[in-house]
Parts: C-alpha cells; sequence; structure tokens
C-alpha cells in the first residue's frame, strides 16, 4: 500500500478548477469591492494592526515558495472572508486573484440555492458537506491537496466547525487537516486567531461595529508516526498552536 | 473477503456439490473451483473474522451514540450513519484498531471504512 496520501484528482477537476479561477477573476471586479465595502462600512469592521499583519503575510509569501495552509480558529460563517480581507488589500485580489485562498465552507451553508451557488463557485469555495462519505471527503482533500501543490493558498478550519464553547476545541478536531499537510512536502501552516472585541461565542456574524483582532503564527508541523496516527499528530500540532495563540490573546486583555 | 451472508452460500454450494461427485471427479464440478474461497475460509478464517469483528465491536462501542444500532449491529452497519460515531473520532477509532491488531492503516485504506464489515475486512486482510 502506498504511504502517499491522496494527491491524484480527476481531470474533470483540472478542468473545472481552471474554469472558477478564471471566471472568479473575471468577475472580481463585481463581488470584491462591494463585499469589502459592505464588510467594513455596512457591518462597521475594523481589523486591528491590519498593515502589520499584511506586512507579515507578505513576507511569509515571499520567503519561501512552499504551499500555506491557512488554519483558522472558527467563530462564524464570515470567517474566512474577513481573513481574506485582513491579510491581503482587496485591491490585490483584483489584479493577482491567484492571493485569494481556496476555502472549505459547509455546503449546508454556503450552497443551498442556485445564486448562493453561483457565489460560492466565484469567490473559488470547495464546499464539503459535514459526516458526508468518506470518499466525498477524500475527493475535497485530494483537490485541496493538489491546489496546495500547485503553490495556491487554502484555508481550513481544523476545529471541523464553528467552536460551541467559544474557544479554541479539538472536540471535532479535523484530521484531514494532518492529511493533507502530510501530503504537500514542506507544507506551511499559517494559523490565525481571530476574535472580535465583544465576541463572546460562536455566531452567524461578528457583532457589527466589531475591532477584530487578528493573529498569526507561521510554522512546519512534523511527525514521525505514520498513517492515521500522523495526521492525528499533525492535526492536534495545529489546534496546540491555536490554543497558544488565543492564550496570548486573552492574557493580552487581562 | 465474502461476507456471512456469501459464506453460507458458497458453504452450502460446495456441500452440494460434494454430495453430487463422485471419487476422483470432483474437480469436474462447475462450482468445485470457486468454492476454493470457502475452503480457504473453512480452514481458520471464519474463526479470524468472528475475533476481528468481536475487537471492532469492543472497540467502536465507547462512540457509538446509538445504542439501539449497536445492540444489532451486523458486517453491514454503517459505523457514521447507524452507530452514529462522530467523523471527527474516526480517526480515535482506526488508531485503536492498529493498537489492538497491531497493524499500520493508512489514510486511504479509511476512506474504504462505511460499515463494521469494510473495518473487520481491512484489519483481516492487513492481517493476512
Amino acid at each position: 500500500m502506498s504511504h502517499s496520501p491522496p494527491t491524484t484528482v480527476s481531470r474533470q477537476f483540472r478542468f473545472r478548477h481552471a474554469a472558477q479561477r478564471e471566471i472568479g477573476r473575471l468577475v472580481g471586479p463585481f463581488w470584491i469591492p462591494p463585499f469589502v465595502f459592505m464588510l467594513r462600512f455596512v457591518m462597521g469592521y475594523r481589523i486591528e494592526n491590519v498593515s502589520a499583519l499584511r506586512a507579515k503575510y507578505r513576507r511569509l509569501r515571499e520567503e519561501s515558495d512552499a504551499p500555506i495552509l491557512i488554519c483558522p480558529n472558527h467563530l462564524t460563517l464570515i470567517d474566512s472572508m474577513i481573513i481574506a480581507w485582513a491579510i491581503v488589500p482587496w485591491w490585490r485580489y483584483l489584479l493577482h486573484f491567484d492571493e485569494l485562498p481556496w476555502n472549505t465552507p459547509e455546503r449546508k451553508n454556503f450552497a443551498r440555492t442556485g445564486l448562493t451557488r453561483i457565489l460560492v463557485f466565484i469567490a473559488t469555495f470547495i464546499p464539503i458537506s459535514r459526516g458526508c462519505a468518506r470518499s466525498q471527503r477524500a475527493g475535497v482533500l485530494s483537490r485541496v491537496t493538489y491546489l496546495l501543490n500547485l503553490g495556491e493558498v487554502a484555508m481550513l478550519f481544523p476545529e471541523g466547525g464553528r467552536s460551541r464553547t467559544g474557544r479554541v476545541t479539538s472536540e471535532s478536531i479535523a484530521w484531514g487537516v494532518g492529511r493533507i499537510i502530510a501530503a504537500v512536502p514542506g507544507c506551511r501552516v499559517l494559523c490565525i486567531y481571530m476574535r472580535g472585541d465583544t465576541q463572546e461565542s460562536w455566531g452567524s456574524v461578528p457583532n457589527m461595529g466589531d475591532r477584530i483582532s487578528i493573529t498569526m503564527d507561521c510554522f512546519e508541523p512534523k511527525s514521525d508516526s505514520k498513517g492515521a496516527r500522523r495526521s492525528r499528530d499533525l492535526a492536534s500540532q495545529v489546534v496546540a498552536r491555536l490554543s497558544t495563540l488565543e492564550g496570548t490573546y486573552f492574557d493580552g486583555r487581562k | 473477503m465474502p461476507d456471512s451472508q456469501e459464506v453460507g452460500r458458497l458453504k452450502a454450494s460446495t456441500e452440494s456439490c460434494v454430495r453430487r461427485s463422485q471419487p476422483g471427479v470432483q474437480v469436474g464440478c462447475a462450482e468445485y473451483a470457486q468454492n476454493a474461497q470457502y475452503k480457504q475460509f473453512q480452514r481458520g478464517n471464519i474463526m479470524e473474522q468472528s475475533e476481528v469483528l468481536e475487537g471492532v465491536v469492543k472497540i467502536l462501542t465507547p462512540w457509538v451514540k446509538n445504542q439501539e444500532a449497536l445492540a444489532g449491529i451486523s458486517m453491514e452497519t454503517n459505523i457514521l450513519e447507524d452507530l452514529k460515531v462522530n467523523s471527527a473520532r474516526l480517526v480515535d477509532v482506526v488508531i485503536a484498531f492498529e493498537d489492538e491488531f497491531d497493524i499500520e492503516i493508512e489514510d486511504e485504506d479509511v476512506d474504504t471504512v462505511n460499515t463494521v464489515g469494510d473495518a473487520v475486512n481491512l484489519i483481516v486482510s492487513k492481517l493476512n
């Protein structure tokens, strides 16, 4: 049995990926600025130290070609969108659409109707159903692995869903994260801890007008184990790193 | 690897084949060759499979949320859908299989495990 995790994807997916990227790029000017406007001026969100965050992320991208898997904590449905806005200036996505991270949202939340399915498509999402068949889950993991090996940025929530406790939890840890890390040589994991300053627990969106604090830490998880044990080990390291970031966040607010 | 139903069918078919055969002409029986699979089972794997099944059920028990399904567990029982084992906990289950049976299970192998029978067959194949 091969020791290499899934890296092969069908020709159909490669075509779909290219089409999704190009269509997203073409229609980007029509949805990215309004979306950022909504986050900033309708919802009133402000990102703390946004310039420093963007500079740090830019340095990470420039210092190495190694793939980056973004692993944030998960409290709201729009975490991935806020993070995308926080780490790269919105106008840069218009010029370099490839920098928009691929994301794997819960299908039930985002791809229910025809319109949301279109939005999911142009915003480079790969929806996944929680509790879906193992083969379907493996297909999504293969796609993300493929994209990372191409040098693209992907985002996965290692907690496996929005934390019901409001704190980083390993209750439903997504061990597929570990599987992807194991499948992508040299994969760096960018752990991001994000929280609105009035955010007590999980929800649909952060509270309106929130100042959003974001801290990040990049590392390369390693494990000497094999198979499923290795996947669990790698995913656990990511969640542990998020937990440390959370500790730092709350220590700083005491 | 045949399941219990298949084993039963093969057993009946083999016995019928042997009853109809004359000494020395068993090889002429059309069903005989395909019953080699059952014979291999008869030689020792049946016990092994039942032991593995017992071990699998023992490991699964703490993770099962649907106790009713656990009571009627069979090779066809779906681990996630019927037993309601949390999919995120499947990795812990798989690692418990590794420890219990002293085998190594690859990530790809886990994708093939949907039912209790899949798990049993995977473990038996690793043991062999």
